[in-house]
């Protein structure tokens, strides 16, 4: 990858704003749910999120940056979050997060891996590598869930589908990087 | 006290935040008197209490949750906590669901109240609703968990009072935390001990007014009787556990009348 | 044998322990004078310095294990950091083999010392050694690393330069743990500065054997302030460490003949 600390350190970062965000996604979802199997589902993912913003700000204060920092993530990335976010079907809030957002996030994290140095970053490849370990479970219990509840279906079928491309239409996720690129665009 | 983001209900005379969401097969009311419960632990009796019960566990999910939206600024550990509390919570939820229908239960059977949700969500203040919501409705959940789980012993189903059991180690680490935080922040500024002192105040003040009276029948026939208000045998041991002072605990077993007096407080004493 | 165990007294057995275990490729040697110290701008220097480098993290390496199996009894919080530690220098260690390698060098190349992870085992208690293995060898070792990254940067040595911006990043939070764990001891019982005390003197002696002969004629870098403050150094500390570090360079360049 060949970048420094602190561009390391930005994309762990952005990384933990994007798990407390899904964290308060989860939490604000949760009331304004009416079915007990979706409220529990999302309930139990509450603290996944939690525990990865938890890695990885441990790992910002490794990283030269303040513990637990987090870095808002480039404009048009918040915004598929925030539109993400916005859901008000159960089922469009499920699957726009398992199918539409969390394959594009799954993606990141494993770009990352791929491309920094395992050796010299290999606290941040561990933590990417237990959130990755975490997300099989997740995705298996997202599997599950029409056996449990087989009568709810999306209102809105394409939703996760609309999700996942707004997702892979940002490639850049991190804001100082988006904002040093329209800089040079600009000047 | 005021919610100014939430809507609201008025329940004989007293505004509380209007109900979260639940599904059309729930019929939600709005008191106890509207509420079937039974004293005895007879099958359907039974059923009621775990119907209930796994009720009470989505509210204390869904206030956990919004705290966790509604407080951002609050500190991380704290944070991390109430994230575990809504994990907990959910579990306990599920599980209570899984045992109901295994006891030939089934969702909705019973009136549901969201009276917790209600007064809680009316505080704006953290201070406030841990007090009320840890400190005191889930305090409350560990003394009743641990008659409950006796009561299930009694009548056989160590399968129920085993899944209480491990439902009562988890309240007791949420009772915890808040204790410990709410120590922190009332040495660290003690203004924050008003914020506490008004929240309970307040919760004392929704309680009068709204809880059952002697002589009330309930939606199952049942009448209240000057026994039924009594609170629950204070669980001496795990209130400690939660990190209770023995002032608090002693100030609990007065406030009940030292009915109960439990053998490991005249062993602890 | 050494190519000058003849020509010096030997290393005072009060001061240092036994050596750790390394493998029959390695030829040890027992203070500065003996390795092979290369100028500045020679071919070898860098390969040399990564071979020394190695060696060196090794060594780091060591001591956090050999504390961590020394002193089960100390609070799991520090326990926790010597773990941590252990693992981030076997990665430094690792680091550097893999550089030494890429660049033509193998392991046994040239003679090392062990004088850290000697030195290491005549202190008997931990505070001592993280006064002396965390506050001193990391701190000086975060000086150098500063200055050394932005040498490898100016000369475009980008594989080097990232090397030591993460092993810097990972020094700093070394060197902070055991910073707060001696804070919080000394805070307890201020009566364990003694053992600080006893511990760096012993090193101070221990140094004046190890690098006779001008192994400490360093002047080309100074103190790296900002990492040092990052890592729980307080502004008083770093003060002091730089007005050490400047009167030392002008002593040497004084008898370099430099100024």
């Amino acid at each position: 990858m060949g970048e420094t600390i602190r561009q390391k350190a930005d994309r762990v970062g952005t990384f933990r704003y994007i798990s407390v965000f899904l964290m308060e996604t989860l939490a604000r979802w949760i009331p304004t749910t009416p079915e007990l199997e979706a409220k529990v589902f999302f309930g139990r993912q509450v603290w996944d999120f939690a525990q990865h913003a938890d890695w990885l700000g441990r790992r910002t204060g490794e990283l030269r940056s303040p513990m637990q920092w987090s870095l808002q993530p480039a404009d048009g990335y918040l915004r598929v979050l925030q539109t993400m976010a916005g859901a008000t079907g159960t089922m469009e809030r499920l699957a726009g997060l398992h199918d539409g957002l969390m394959p594009d996030l799954e993606a990141r994290y494993r770009d990352y891996i791929a491309r920094t140095d395992r050796l010299n970053d290999e606290p941040t490849v561990r933590i990417l590598e237990r959130i990755l370990f975490d997300f099989e479970r997740l995705r298996a219990d997202r599997a599950a869930f029409p056996a449990i509840r087989p009568d709810l279906t999306l209102a809105d079928a394409g939703w996760p589908a609309r999700i996942a491309a707004m997702a892979r239409a940002e490639t850049d996720y991190v804001s100082s990087r988006a904002a040093a690129r329209a800089a040079a665009t600009a000047s | 006290m005021s919610a100014p983001a939430d809507r609201t209900k008025t329940v004989n005379g007293v505004v509380l935040v209007a109900d979260p969401a639940r599904e059309p097969c729930f019929t939600v009311v709005q008191t106890d008197a509207e509420l079937q419960d039974w004293p005895d632990m007879s099958e359907i009796s039974r059923r009621e209490r775990l119907h209930r019960h796994m009720n009470n566990e989505t509210g204390a999910i869904e206030i956990a949750a919004r705290c966790l939206v509604d407080f951002p600024d609050a500190s991380w550990d704290l944070r991390m906590s109430l994230a575990r509390q809504v994990a907990d919570e959910s579990r306990h939820a599920s599980l209570l669901l899984r045992r109901l229908k295994e006891l030939d239960g089934e969702k909705g059977q019973f009136p549901v109240a969201n009276f917790e949700w209600g007064v809680t969500l009316m505080l704006d203040n953290l201070p406030g609703r841990l007090a009320v919501q840890n400190r005191t409705f889930e305090a409350g959940l560990i003394d009743i968990l641990g008659t409950m789980r006796n009561r299930w012993r009694e009548v056989g189903d160590h399968e129920t009072a085993d899944l209480l059991e491990g439902i009562l180690a988890d309240e007791v680490t949420h009772v915890r935390f808040a204790n410990r935080w709410i120590k922190r922040i009332t040495e660290e500024d003690p203004r924050n001990l008003l914020k506490v002192a008004m929240a309970v105040r307040y919760l004392g003040q929704v309680l009068a007014r709204l809880e059952p009276k002697v002589g009330e029948t309930n939606a199952a026939g049942s009448t209240w009787t000057e026994e039924r208000r009594l609170p629950p045998a204070v669980n001496i041991e795990d209130r400690r556990a939660a990190e209770f002072t023995e002032e608090e605990v002693a100030e609990v077993l007065r406030q009940a009348g030292f009915r109960s007096i439990l053998p490991s407080l005249a062993a602890g004493n | 044998m050494a190519p000058s165990d003849t020509a010096r007294p030997p290393l005072d057995p009060r001061l240092f322990g036994d050596g750790p275990a390394r493998d029959p490729r390695f030829t040890v040697r027992e203070v500065w004078a003996e390795l092979e110290n290369y100028p500045d701008g020679t071919p070898e220097r860098d390969h040399e310095f990564l071979h020394r480098q190695m060696n060196e993290e090794m060594c780091v390496m060591e001591n956090a294990a050999r504390s961590l199996a020394d002193f089960p009894d100390a609070d799991w919080s520090v326990r926790k950091g010597l773990a941590r530690q252990c693992a981030d220098e076997a990665r430094h260690t690792m680091n550097y083999h893999r550089l030494l390698l890429a660049r033509g060098g193998h392991v046994g190349q040239y003679p090392v010392t062990n004088f850290q992870y000697r030195i290491l085992g005549r202190i008997d208690n931990l505070l001592g050694r993280l006064a002396v293995q965390n506050r001193s060898f990391e701190a000086d070792g975060l000086d150098a690393a500063t200055h050394a990254l932005a040498e490898a940067r100016a000369k475009g040595d980008e594989v080097l330069a990232e090397t030591y911006d993460a092993q810097q990043a990972d020094e700093v939070c070394h060197i902070r743990f055991a910073n707060d764990y001696i804070k919080a001891q000394l805070q307890q019982s201020p009566r364990v500065g003694l053992q600080i005390a006893r511990a760096l003197n012993l090193c101070a002696e221990a140094f004046a054997q190890v690098f006779a002969g001008g192994g400490e004629d360093v002047e080309k870098y100074g103190v790296a302030v900002e990492a040092r403050l990052e890592a729980g150094f307080s502004p008083e500390e770093v003060e002091v460490a730089v007005r050490q570090s400047n009167e030392r360079r002008a002593a040497v360049r004084a008898r370099l003949g430099l100024t």
